[in-house]
């Protein structure tokens, strides 16, 4: 799938930012995503996963994909990346892409990195833990998110991390 | 680049006897290969080289072998020039051609899975480039125990079973 394709499955749905953004009707909609589709591990309070909302998907008003980011040091790579998980509510897998969340989530990321150089935010990386992900991990490299496996974490999940541009190592 | 021109030959898997001699007596020459490597043997590995008044002042070699990390197969890349021809810049004027050279290779012997380039980068050697990190395609996939960048490059057709 093409990032345009990826763009155009989203079309019916409505993709709005919420990184450091603080919106409160945002992050009150996530708690409820989480809360109703029983996402989030017994010792994630929603509240705090809500202030890592990177971006969202909406359809007729309610939330049915997030994007977090949580800005974290991968050692592998030496570098600070913004570490991405997804979600999507299993009733819009087929007619929704969450690469389409995805790919606005990084170009979001991106711009942010670039006007927060104090940050050193290399780029966006992601451990791949879902199941619906794993027939898409016999690709190396995902031409619409453009993650690109550098790895394996010792419990067997790919890793993948996509550079900014503008990035500098030190 | 002093208006030298560059003339880039392909060397991969030909046995081509004529660039083997010159590449080893390149390599004597410059004396670049580590003790206990022969010249003969790191020949084989030529993916191309690059020629400059008639002289061989720069190779490309590659060694297939598995990384675990990746769990897969990858050419190990490896580059040398002659330094009095460094302005010329032919070690990245040989960049594209081993790497079009490989990934051809690759789909044309599918048996051999090979999945990529991958390459271990000196401290120094690549300037201020080594801050940038994608190069060339060359990404960065992690760091060697000694610290030296481990760069990455996955073929586009390639899929892992």
């Amino acid at each position: 799938m093409s990032e345009q394709e990826a763009r155009e499955l989203a079309a019916g749905f409505d993709l709005r930012p919420a990184w450091r953004l603080d919106d409160a009707q945002i992050e009150a909609d996530a708690v409820a995503f989480w809360s109703r589709l029983n996402l989030l591990p017994a010792d994630v309070k929603p509240e705090r996963r809500a202030k890592e909302l990177a971006a969202v998907a909406y359809k007729d008003d309610r939330i049915v994909g997030v994007c977090t980011a949580q800005l974290a040091r991968l050692e592998q790579v030496r570098a600070r990346l913004a570490m991405i998980r997804s979600a999507t509510d299993p009733d819009h897998r087929r007619g929704y892409s969450s690469q389409a969340l995805t790919i606005y989530a990084r170009e979001l990321l991106e711009v942010w990195a670039k006007a927060h150089p104090e940050e050193r935010i290399a780029g966006m990386g992601a451990v791949i833990q879902s199941e619906n992900l794993r027939g898409r991990g016999k690709e190396p490299v995902w031409p619409t998110t453009k993650l690109t496996l550098i790895g394996y974490t010792p419990d067997n999940n790919q890793v993948r991390v996509y550079w900014f541009e503008d990035f500098r190592l030190d | 680049m002093g208006g030298k021109a560059l003339e880039i030959r392909v060397a991969w898997r030909r046995d081509d006897p004529e660039i083997e001699a010159d590449a080893i007596r390149f390599w004597n020459r410059i004396g670049l290969l580590p003790p206990g490597v022969s010249p003969e043997e790191r020949a084989k590995e030529l993916v191309c080289v690059a020629y400059a008044d008639g002289r061989l002042i720069a190779v490309g070699t590659a060694a297939i072998e598995h990384i675990p990390q990746l769990r897969a197969n990858f050419a190990v890349i490896r580059g040398a020039t002659d330094p009095d021809y460094r302005r010329l810049g032919a070690m990245w004027a040989l960049a594209e051609p081993v790497r079009a050279t490989l990934e051809q290779w690759a789909i044309d012997n599918p048996e051999e899975r090979l999945a990529g380039r991958l390459g271990f980068v000196e401290h120094g050697a690549w300037g201020e480039l080594a801050k940038m990190p994608v190069v060339s395609r060359l990404m960065l996939f992690g760091y060697t125990a000694e610290g030296r960048q481990i760069r990455g490059d996955w073929f586009d057709h390639f899929r892992f079973d």
